[in-house]
């Protein structure tokens, strides 16, 4: 009677406790089994339900549990515990290298906004220069006038045109401030930075303030195309000034984002040699094959198009440029 | 020819400047044909530039822009006033005058269509020159638009229309997604929303060889035995077996 009754309080303080610990582990297992390896961690609990299944069917099966039950026991318990260390330590493993490549985007992201703001400031300076400039200017030009002396006049007059205005770094960002978006931004902003180094001459337009584009499109997605149109358009540039088909001045990549009624375009173009370039032959060369991935560029484009059916592309040669377009419609509109 | 010219800038220097070279453009740009610029009309603000477009609007007229027009940044500037000339002359030639080299032309051109550029230089000679030829171009288009009989097959990528000459096309085929089709051509590629059945309606000149392709038989090549189509490009569709009678026909011809 006595043992039976230490078996019923035994039994009811071990349910109690692993009633009182299931509480505290349950949001943990709840997060693990939605989280990215909620495949691993399904696999890990059903190894240890079937094993531990197992190992009591045998010790129910025997009254006298032999040595090698206990043995293998003792194994299957030690190998549950291996694995669950092994996935915990998975887990911490993702987690490090997750956060060092967050780290590294949040800081080129910095490393951007600096730029940009130092740009800005610049901006800034120069404008209140120029109001200071501008009174000094307009007094000495009205005497001037005064006198009768129009070349003094004009000659005062183009020199400060061509000392301010000509200035290329002022107009270096152009129109960057109406994309709302921060990845859209981002990318355009590091592009434009990397032809202003290589002394490309460029352009970029975004007319249309950008808060939103349709919804179903990956952003990253986008960005990664519109990178790799941007490395295509640079590339091919210097490549036809390295083999002299095209001399530094003549050097152009135009590019912008678009919008109308609610829809997404960019484009991009770059100037070509004004010989008989075939379209085969550019994609042979400037625009598809890269020199470490051959053929990378038009594949991730193609693949971007076929991945959703209201993306648009367009690509083709006019004049003097290559021109690659971009739509991306709104989904309404190819859904009917 | 007599062309029809007008002229917008808010500095009247830039407008007679602009019609001095008007003249010399002129000159060089005639030979059997004489070529002379009417200047109908000029303003130096929007307001006015309206006034007189509302009176008398040619049809092809060429007009020459200010971009920066006026002091209020992005409202009643060159761009808002081609849109209304377009509107109301939609064969009109625009060429925009600019100070910034960088100014986002693509922008306008999707906004606008077709337009023409050309940046103020203090070098008298080079603007001449560069003023000479986009004269040449923007006459060049309008002759040729008033003469063309030449068949374009036009579609819509987006918002936006575009047409390409009916003999650039290779072949018109479906695409791996719902609705969207891919045009190829002697110059590139081009995807739209559409439906082969209904081209196949509206551009006779293009032949269905399948479910899902429609070709130019100009610049086809047949190959009999494997059921084949090769392009310029080296492209290569096959048509269904159902239509390879109509083909040996058509072919034949």
């Amino acid at each position: 009677m006595d043992s039976s009754n230490l078996d019923f309080f035994t039994n009811i303080a071990i349910i109690i406790i692993s009633y009182l610990l299931l509480l505290k582990i349950i949001p943990k297992i709840i997060t693990n089994l939605t989280s990215t390896n909620k495949k691993v961690f399904i696999g890990v609990l059903a190894y240890i339900y079937i094993s531990s299944t197992v190992l009591n069917a045998y010790v129910l099966s025997d009254t006298k549990p032999t040595e090698v039950i206990i043995v293998s026991l003792a194994l299957l318990f030690l190998q549950s515990i291996f694995i669950l260390i092994m996935y915990i330590s998975l887990v911490e493993i993702q987690k490090k290298l997750l956060s060092h490549t967050q780290q590294k985007e949040l800081l080129q992201e910095k490393q951007e906004l600096e730029e940009y703001s130092s740009y800005l400031d610049q901006n800034e300076d120069d404008l209140r220069r120029f109001k200071h400039d501008y009174q000094n200017i307009l007094n000495s030009l009205k005497i001037d006038a005064q006198e009768g002396n129009v070349k003094g006049v004009i000659d005062k007059l183009s020199e400060y045109t061509n000392s301010h205005f000509n200035e290329e770094a002022l107009r270096k960002y152009k129109d960057l401030n109406h994309i709302h978006i921060k990845e859209l931004k981002s990318i355009v902003f590091s592009k434009l930075t990397q032809m202003y180094n290589l002394g490309i001459l460029y352009s970029f337009g975004c007319e249309s303030e950008i808060y939103e584009i349709p919804q179903n499109i990956d952003l990253l997605d986008l960005v990664r195309v519109i990178g790799i149109t941007f490395d295509n358009a640079i590339e091919a540039e210097t490549d036809y000034f390295n083999s002299n088909f095209l001399q530094k001045q003549d050097l152009r990549i135009e590019a912008m984002y678009y919008q109308d009624h609610d829809d997404f375009e960019f484009m991009i173009r770059n100037r070509i040699p004004n010989s008989d370039i075939t379209l085969s032959q550019l994609t042979e060369k400037g625009y598809t094959t890269k020199k470490q991935h051959p053929g990378l560029g038009l594949a991730n484009v193609k693949q971007f198009s076929q991945k959703y059916d209201n993306v648009i592309i367009d690509y083709h040669i006019k004049d003097t440029w290559f021109i690659f377009n971009l739509t991306i419609l709104p989904i309404d509109e190819v859904t009917d | 020819m007599k062309y029809q010219v007008f002229i917008c800038d808010d500095n009247q220097d830039t407008i007679v400047q602009l019609k001095h070279m008007l003249l010399i453009a002129a000159f060089r740009l005639s030979d059997n044909d004489s070529v002379t610029f009417n200047v109908f009309g000029q303003a130096t603000t929007y307001k006015s530039a309206i006034n007189i477009l509302q009176k008398t609007i040619p049809t092809g007229g060429i007009y020459f822009l200010d971009v920066e027009l006026g002091k209020n940044i992005g409202k009643d500037n060159g761009f808002d006033l081609a849109e209304y000339i377009k509107q109301n002359d939609p064969k009109a030639q625009i060429i925009f005058v600019t100070s910034h080299a960088d100014l986002s032309i693509i922008t306008y051109q999707r906004r606008l269509g077709p337009i023409d550029y050309i940046v103020k230089s203090s070098n008298v000679a080079e603007l001449t020159t560069r003023i000479s030829d986009t004269l040449k171009s923007a006459i060049n288009y309008l002759e040729n638009s008033s003469s063309e009989s030449a068949n374009f097959f036009t579609y819509k990528a987006g918002y936006e229309v575009k047409k390409i000459a009916a003999d650039n096309i290779y072949y018109i085929s479906t695409t791996g997604n719902s609705h969207k089709l891919e045009l190829v051509h002697t110059n590139g590629i081009s995807q739209f929303i559409g439906s082969i059945s209904k081209i196949a309606e509206t551009a006779p000149y293009l032949l269905q060889i399948s479910q899902s392709c429609l070709i130019n038989p100009k610049k086809a090549e047949i190959d009999y035995q494997s059921h084949k189509i090769t392009f310029p490009n080296g492209d290569i569709q096959y048509y269904s077996r159902k239509n390879s009678h109509m083909l040996r026909k058509y072919f034949s011809k």
